[in-house]
């Protein structure tokens, strides 16, 4: 497992570390039933405080991603196809939230992003 | 307490070079003294008093009462240790100074060993008076009034020895060595006690009410 | 989660005037809570208060531990300027610690003296300021205590072996009854360790929260004069005019870049905290 934290970033902390973890359990880099280290190992190793990282993985819990055994500690759910779509759409959402917030800066009308929407899909998907 | 204990004799062990010295100067100079009234043996128990009080100095120099407040039943053994401590030094020096009285009353003959004592034991029991005084006002103060303090006293008494033999016209050292027989000496020792314990637990009052 | 210290109406009033609370305060058990505030503030009277250095005059201090009787043995303690008289050796310190502690592991001392280089023989007062914090350190821990009650512990610490003592208390904190709380000026020890953070001001607590929530949810507006004049009241915690920019301390930053456009929010950092809630003026 790979977890490359910035501390200059302005996603917070634990945002980063559940990111970090999702990706590679979309790209494979972590498999089902792969063990997660323990919430206070991971602190000491990273040097990052324990509740930052209780956070990420009780979302990451919270949202499917993994499992926690009693007493046996985190690992990587079995994967749902759908909640990595879920997980998708909602990127996108947030994407389509920062084009609407630009172009209502600039006045740029809705029809306008559109039309370069669908010219950009189109090319891009040839 | 031991740990305490453990931890101030660590802290003499320091001065130990200097308490040998010390006693083999007094020692040398006994020996060419030629009146046993002025034999320096008794110096030691002295002597153990200033060692013991430069342990409260180093304390406080590194703040160490602070600190020992914060440890385990520190407040309470505190105060304990130092007095067990002192009483065990006053004992090993005054066992040390009968064995050079004994030693120079061989060399020399004409020293009665039994005088030596009896000055002995007036400095011991002089010790343990300054002691009672002196403690309650170190824990309370600190080292630096302490010191005062110890000025203070032994100016006091021995400007009121000089001040009685003036008016009585008697020697009072000679006074001294004929009190501390008999019935005396049993008095002697009863307000020794009775001092240090009374002396222990207002140090121990002090110190437990004591903010650092 | 429960709380191994809880403070209750704290005050402790000195004869020249300073007065530290009234403070309520609760330390959960678990994690690592940093105490910070100016020096004076109030740190090291609060981290007195609690071990019993001085007594309060107000209030009580509960420290739920399991040997009642003489709770002190598992707390391990790190006071700022106060320790073993320095002609001692940590030889010494060793041998008088082994009567003084039920539970003092000399093997686990010396582990830590070599892990640090401190030689056991050689007298305190011959070592390095740094040196005598790590000598410091390594005797806190050389009990298995379950609590730390740190002052200042990195404080003349270089910033190499400032890591090494942090990599010290993680490993501390790998067992999940363990707590810690320490007191610093150095924000940036805390901003990497710390769970929570209590912020003292002229001896009261103005702030006491979890560490992220800070440092996620605070932020820095940085406007000019113009700017400044359209956020609304409710929005400014605290403020402070500077030659070029005005700085605003503001929370839910993510609510407030969007309720002023173009605004721009820095993250903040422990240090801005304190010296924007030091310096800085509020609005009221």
């Amino acid at each position: 497992m790979n977890l490359i934290i910035s501390n200059n970033s302005n996603v917070p902390i634990y945002e980063q570390i559940k990111n970090a973890i999702i990706n590679q359990i979309i790209s494979d880099e972590l498999k089902e039933d792969d063990p997660l280290p323990s919430i206070r190992n991971l602190a000491q190793d990273i040097k990052i405080s324990i509740m930052t990282i209780k956070k990420a993985y009780d979302e990451l819990e919270e949202e499917g991603y993994i499992v926690t055994r009693q007493g046996k500690g985190s690992f990587v759910a079995s994967k749902n196809t759908e909640l990595v779509r879920e997980k998708a759409r909602k990127d996108i959402e947030e994407h389509i939230l920062e084009i609407i917030d630009i172009s209502a800066k600039f006045n740029i009308e809705k029809e306008d992003i559109l039309d370069s929407f669908e010219f950009l899909y189109r090319s891009d998907r040839k | 307490m031991k740990g305490l204990i453990k931890k101030d004799i660590f802290m003499l062990k320091n001065n130990t070079r200097y308490f040998l010295i010390f006693t083999l100067f007094y020692f040398l100079v006994s020996l060419n003294q030629t009146e046993p009234g002025s034999s320096t043996t008794f110096i030691l128990p002295f002597l153990t008093i200033v060692m013991m009080i430069s342990t409260f100095s180093y304390d406080e120099f590194n703040n160490w009462f602070s600190y020992a407040a914060a440890l385990p039943n520190g407040r309470k053994n505190v105060v304990k240790s130092k007095y067990a401590i002192t009483g065990i030094t006053t004992v090993l020096s005054t066992l040390l100074s009968i064995f050079l009285a004994f030693i120079i009353s061989n060399i020399k003959g004409n020293f009665s060993y039994s005088e030596m004592l009896s000055y002995l034991i007036g400095s011991v029991f002089a010790c343990i008076f300054m002691t009672s005084i002196i403690y309650p006002f170190l824990f309370k103060y600190g080292s630096e009034k302490g010191r005062l303090v110890i000025f203070a006293i032994s100016s006091m008494t021995v400007g009121a020895i000089v001040l009685l033999s003036k008016i009585s016209n008697i020697k009072i050292p000679s006074r001294i060595v004929s009190i501390l027989t008999g019935y005396g000496l049993l008095l002697l020792i009863i307000a020794s006690v009775l001092m240090i314990t009374i002396s222990y637990f207002i140090s121990k009052k002090i110190f437990t009410k004591k903010e650092f | 989660m429960n709380n191994i210290i809880e403070i209750k109406n704290l005050v402790k009033q000195y004869e020249d005037g300073f007065k530290l609370g009234p403070i309520d305060l609760e330390i959960p058990r678990g994690i690592i809570v940093g105490l910070i505030g100016e020096n004076g503030a109030g740190k090291t009277t609060l981290i007195k208060s609690i071990l019993n250095i001085i007594t309060p005059t107000e209030g009580t201090i509960e420290m739920s531990i399991d040997d009642q009787e003489s709770p002190l043995e598992e707390v391990g303690i790190v006071l700022d300027n106060a320790f073993f008289p320095e002609i001692l050796t940590p030889k010494d310190i060793d041998e008088s610690m082994k009567d003084i502690f039920k539970n003092w592991d000399s093997e686990l001392f010396y582990k830590y003296l070599r892990n640090f280089k401190i030689e056991g023989g050689k007298q305190i007062r011959t070592f390095s300021k740094g040196m005598r914090k790590k000598l410091e350190i390594a005797t806190s821990l050389a009990h298995h205590p379950k609590l730390l009650i740190l002052d200042e512990p990195t404080s003349g610490l270089d910033p190499v072996v400032r890591d090494e003592v942090l990599d010290i208390f993680l490993e501390f904190m790998q067992d999940e009854e363990h707590t810690i709380l320490l007191s610093t000026h150095i924000t940036s020890d805390l901003e990497h360790i710390a769970d929570r953070i209590v912020f003292i001001k002229d001896g009261k607590v103005t702030l006491e929260k979890d560490k992220d929530e800070i440092l996620d949810n605070y932020g820095i507006l940085k406007c000019d004069e113009e700017f400044f004049k359209k956020i609304e009241k409710e929005d400014i915690l605290f403020y402070k005019k500077e030659k070029y920019e005005i700085k605003v301390l503001v929370e839910n930053k993510n609510k407030i870049s969007k309720k002023y456009k173009n605004s721009i929010i820095d993250k903040i950092t422990l240090e801005d905290l304190m010296i924007l809630t030091i310096k800085g003026d509020e609005i009221r």
